[in-house]
Parts: C-alpha cells; sequence; structure tokens
C-alpha cells in the first residue's frame, strides 16, 4: 500500500467525488444545517468523526461479519459512533448541539456513511479505510462549511464572525426552507460547471 | 357533544400542520434523498409514498413503546441506535411482506424499498414524536400525516419532473440542480399555509 | 446451521461491544450533561425573570448570580415529575422568587418549555422565560405578557376566552405557553406551603 494509493483516496472526496455535489448523498443535513457557517463547520465535523471511526471498524470487521448480517450490523456500528458523537457533543459543545438538534442522530441514516461502508470499507484495509473515511469527511465539511457561509452572508447580510455588512438588506429567503434548496441547487450547478471545465 | 367536537379539531390542525405547514420535506427537509430519486416516475413515486405511510406509521407505533421501555431503564441515551434497529428489522419485514403478497408492487419499488430504512423522514419523524412529547395516537396520527406529507410532496414533484424532459435546461443545471430549484418554488408555495392556522 | 450461528454470534458480540462502550461514556458525560441542561437553558432565564425586579445586570453580576443559582436550586417530586427550583435574591440577600420550569402542550412544533418565576412576597407572577420551544412565530415580547400579574387571572389567550393578549397568527404557540404558565400558577398555589418550606432548608 503505496503513499500515491493512499493519495489517491483520500484526494477524491476533496473534488471529484465530493459529497454531496458529486456523490449526491447526505442531501438532508446538507439543507437543513447550512443556515450559517458554523453549523455547516459542526455538522460536517461531526460526521466526519462518524464516518473514519465507522470505516474504520467495519473494515476491521469486513472478513468476520457473515454477509447476511452485513448491513445490520453496519448500522449497529455506525449507530454507535453517532451515540458517542451525540453524548460528547451534549457534554462538551451543548450550544453546538441544541442548534444542530435532530440533525445529529440523523448521522445514522446519512447515505454517505452506509454508502462508503459497503462501496469501500467492505473491501478494503483499515488504513485506506480511514484515508477514504477522511476524505469524503472533509469534503463534506468543506461543502457545508461553504453553502452555510453562502446563505448566510446572502441571508443576514455579514460575513460570520465579523460585524462587516455586505448587504444592506439581506435576502432572508436564504435563510429559510426554500432558500436552502434553491442555494443547494444553484451551487450543484456551479460546481457542474466548474467540473466540465 | 363538545368532547368529540374539538377532539376531531385537534385531530385536523395536527394533520394540516404535519402535512402543510411543517412538512417533513418541503419544510423540515428530511427525505431529500429518496425525493430526488424516486420522483422520476409518476408510479414510482406514488409506490414509494404508499410504502413510506405503512412503514413510518407502524415504526411511530414501535418506537413509542420502545421509547417507554428505554425510559424505564433509564438507558435514554441508546435511543437512535434503538430506532434505527427497529426501523430497520421493520424494513426488511415489510419487503418480505411484499414479495409474497403484492410481488408487482416489490419489483417495481426495487431498491427504492430497502432506502426507505436511510430515508431521514422515518427516523425523523419518530423522534420528533419523542421531542414533542405526543402520546400515542397524537404520535400515529402526526407520523401518519408525515407520511402523506413527504408523499404529496413527491408526487407533486414528480409531475413536475415529467415536464423536464421536454423542457431546455442548462447543462449544469439537469438532474438534480433544476430539481432542487424546483423543490425551494414548492416549498415556497407552501408558505401560503402558515396563514391557515 | 453454522452459518446461522455464526450469524447470531457475530451480532451479538458487535451488539454488546456497542453496548458496553455506549454505557461507559454515558457514565463519563452524564454529569456534564445534567449540568449543561441546567445552565444553558434553565438559569439565564431566571436571571432574566431576577431583572424584572432588580434592572439589568453587570456582566459580572450575572456570572455570580449564575453561580449561586446553580449551588442553591432545590430538587422537589410532586406528582411524579421532578422540578429544580430556584430561589432568587435581591440585593439585601433576601429571598424573594421562586422560579421553575413547566411545559406547555400545542404548539406547531409540540411542547413548549417555560420557566415561571413568582414573587413570593407580594404573592403574584413575577415573570417568565422561555426555555425551549420549536415555535418559529413565538416572538420574546410575548413575555410581556406574564411580567407582574396576578395568579387569578385566567391564563388562556385572550381569543379562547382568556385575559392573556395572544401573538397574531400564532394561536397555537399563544396557547402552548398559557398552558405551560396556568400548570405553574396552579401547581405554585396548591404547594406554595411545600415550595417554601423547601427553600428555607
Amino acid at each position: 500500500m503505496s503513499a500515491a494509493a493512499i493519495k489517491k483516496e483520500f484526494v477524491k472526496g476533496l473534488w471529484t467525488d465530493i459529497p454531496p455535489f458529486r456523490f449526491v448523498l447526505g442531501l438532508c443535513p446538507t439543507l437543513g444545517v447550512t443556515d450559517t457557517m458554523f453549523k455547516g463547520f459542526g455538522m460536517g465535523a461531526a460526521t466526519l468523526c462518524v464516518l473514519v471511526c465507522a470505516n474504520f471498524i467495519i473494515s476491521l470487521l469486513r472478513k468476520v461479519i457473515p454477509d447476511e448480517v452485513r448491513v445490520a450490523s453496519y448500522i449497529v456500528v455506525i449507530a454507535t459512533f453517532v451515540v458517542c458523537v451525540e453524548m460528547v457533543m451534549e457534554a462538551f459543545a451543548y450550544e453546538l448541539f441544541l442548534s444542530l438538534g435532530i440533525f445529529i442522530p440523523l448521522i445514522v441514516v446519512n447515505c454517505i456513511i452506509l454508502g462508503r461502508a459497503e462501496a469501500f470499507a467492505k473491501k478494503n484495509g483499515p488504513v485506506l479505510s480511514i484515508v477514504d473515511g477522511l476524505g469524503m469527511g472533509i469534503g463534506f465539511t468543506l461543502s457545508l462549511t461553504a453553502l452555510g457561509a453562502i446563505r448566510e452572508i446572502l441571508g443576514k447580510g455579514f460575513i460570520p464572525f465579523t460585524d462587516i455588512q455586505v448587504l444592506a438588506e439581506p435576502f432572508e429567503f436564504f435563510q429559510q426552507a426554500p432558500g436552502a434548496f434553491v442555494a443547494l441547487g444553484l451551487m450543484l450547478g456551479i460546481m457542474n460547471l466548474l467540473g466540465k471545465k | 357533544m363538545e368532547a368529540e367536537a374539538s377532539n376531531f379539531q385537534h385531530f385536523f390542525e395536527l394533520v394540516i400542520v404535519a402535512v402543510f405547514i411543517n412538512n417533513i420535506l418541503l419544510h423540515r427537509f428530511l427525505g431529500t434523498c429518496p425525493f430526488m430519486g424516486v420522483s422520476k416516475k409518476m408510479d414510482t413515486a406514488i409506490g414509494m409514498a404508499l410504502a413510506v405511510v405503512f412503514v413510518l406509521t407502524l415504526a411511530a407505533f414501535i418506537t413509542y413503546g420502545v421509547r417507554q421501555i428505554l425510559v424505564e431503564t433509564h438507558i435514554e441515551y441508546i435511543q437512535t441506535l434503538a430506532f434505527i434497529l427497529v426501523i430497520a428489522s421493520l424494513v426488511q419485514f415489510v419487503e418480505m411482506f411484499l414479495k409474497k403478497a403484492i410481488p408487482a408492487l416489490y419489483k417495481s419499488l426495487g431498491i427504492f424499498l430497502p432506502l426507505i430504512t436511510t430515508n431521514c423522514a422515518v427516523l425523523g419523524a419518530c423522534i420528533y414524536n419523542i421531542d414533542e412529547k405526543l402520546n400515542l395516537v397524537d404520535a400515529m396520527v402526526m407520523a401518519f400525516a408525515s407520511a402523506v406529507g413527504f408523499g404529496l410532496a413527491l408526487v407533486l414533484f414528480a409531475g413536475i419532473r415529467e415536464k423536464f424532459e421536454t423542457a431546455r435546461i442548462p447543462a449544469p443545471m439537469q438532474g438534480t440542480g433544476i430539481a432542487l430549484v424546483t423543490a425551494g418554488i414548492i416549498a415556497l408555495s407552501f408558505y401560503a399555509f402558515k396563514g391557515m392556522i | 446451521m453454522a452459518k446461522f450461528i455464526k450469524m447470531i454470534v457475530v451480532l451479538v458480540c458487535i451488539t454488546l461491544a456497542s453496548g458496553m462502550a455506549l454505557g461507559a461514556l454515558n457514565y463519563v458525560t452524564e454529569d456534564r450533561i445534567i449540568r449543561n441542561r441546567l445552565e444553558m437553558t434553565k438559569v439565564p432565564r431566571v436571571i432574566d425573570i431576577m431583572e424584572i425586579k432588580q434592572g439589568e445586570f453587570s456582566g459580572q453580576k450575572r456570572a455570580e448570580i449564575k453561580e449561586g443559582l446553580l449551588n442553591s436550586y432545590k430538587n422537589i417530586e410532586m406528582g411524579g415529575n421532578t422540578y429544580n427550583l430556584f430561589t432568587g435574591r435581591d440585593d439585601t440577600g433576601e429571598v424573594y422568587m421562586v422560579a421553575f420550569e413547566t411545559k406547555g402542550e400545542g404548539g406547531y412544533g409540540g411542547e413548549v418549555g417555560v420557566m415561571v418565576g413568582f414573587n413570593v412576597k407580594e404573592d403574584r407572577l413575577e415573570g417568565v422565560g422561555f426555555t425551549s420551544h420549536k415555535e418559529t412565530l413565538l416572538e420574546p415580547t410575548f413575555t410581556e405578557e406574564f411580567k407582574k400579574r396576578g395568579l387569578d387571572i385566567t391564563y388562556k389567550p385572550d381569543k379562547a376566552g382568556g385575559d392573556i393578549d395572544g401573538i397574531t397568527g400564532a394561536t397555537m404557540s399563544s396557547v402552548a405557553v398559557c398552558n405551560a404558565v396556568s400548570r405553574a400558577v396552579s401547581f405554585y398555589k396548591e404547594h406554595k406551603e411545600e415550595i417554601l418550606e423547601k427553600v428555607k432548608q
């Protein structure tokens, strides 16, 4: 397992296969918690943790788990890490925990995690699986943070964490449900455009 | 007589809120992945909608009971894990049942049936029932109505998407991009219902 | 047969490992979580209600009062529920207020959590604060309706025949808040003696 192989698995999650834009998975949290940049980042980070840990354990156990019960086993493993993240957040990042709300337990049904378990961790060694998880997870975090920043700037008019006002009359539309759909759709279009070049 | 009238009003409000005002997909963002995947054709959309209504209502019933057990044994923090296992098992049973009883439906749903397990709307609605401290009857009505709301959005969307086949859409926006923007516009139109109650 | 046994064994082992890991983590984080819930949602609302009488507190005074509240709250069990009972002292150090949280059902997003403060010296409702809700239309200014009100008025929105000016266009939210407050008021009236006893301990 060479450095080149590791690099390849890591980098793909950051651009060519970036969720949720290229791998159109994990749309629910992408829409639900990107009204601010911080929430987007927090959600991405939480998902990253679960993804890496789940990929690691599932890869370690891949030869032991019989095929018939593999989905059930994956769900137990993933759910365990999600509950861990829930508890740690409630204890050490309470405000973020409250603002992300129901989307934290919903990490367990984030198609990205089960998807990577099926497509990668099942067939590859633990080190590569961790790398795959890292790449995808960081890519996801970047996407959510970017979308969150855009929605926050357009929707509130201020640059996040500062008092710099960019828009005198912000488009509150982007802070609400319909705006989330439209913003994500447009960003997807832009990403497609950039990818084609 | 008076009690009956206010009972009806209570359930009526519950249903209107769940289907139109807090539409689980267009307002709460849950169920977006299957939404994008299944809404391309009207028949699969309808089939999926019916399957979700069935699974979600049953899941609400069972998870309510599971929650009582968790509270009695003081392990509430396991909720996410317990709920997803319940849902996964339920979907498994529904699959086996449909295969024997309505094979045509089973075939047309194809891969989307097991995907109900990872449908954020199912797990999400069950968690909302607990968060909002609904009693068993309210919880089941809420779950049923949420699923109907999901189905409504799905079917509306499938109708529109069928028209996309013949429309001229810029290349980067084709597929999921324009789908999301359209979903946003439908979500916006649902805002009209807010003033009702 | 062997295959079947292997399936069961693997699933059981994974579930056991999961259970043990989660149990251990729960043991480690439980206390912090309880404290977070108190500190971040309940106590700030009690301080808000105290500001009604004593005016806005400085940052330092607020921190002092927060510590005081966290160290002095009592638990009372009534009707199968545990209430965190907070006591508010005025600047002479005397107890003039008690506060506890109740829930009111019927909002758009389900239950609404309300911290209700009672002025024990003047025997009236001092004020309220919202501890938890998923209502998008619940304005913070609605708390004004509950400042320094008597205990015997009807805690329902005017649209339902009560004395509280409900929020226009948010009937369900107003009803949920009123449910919580009227529940607190009945509780206070019924158990005032026991509450004051508990506070003196």
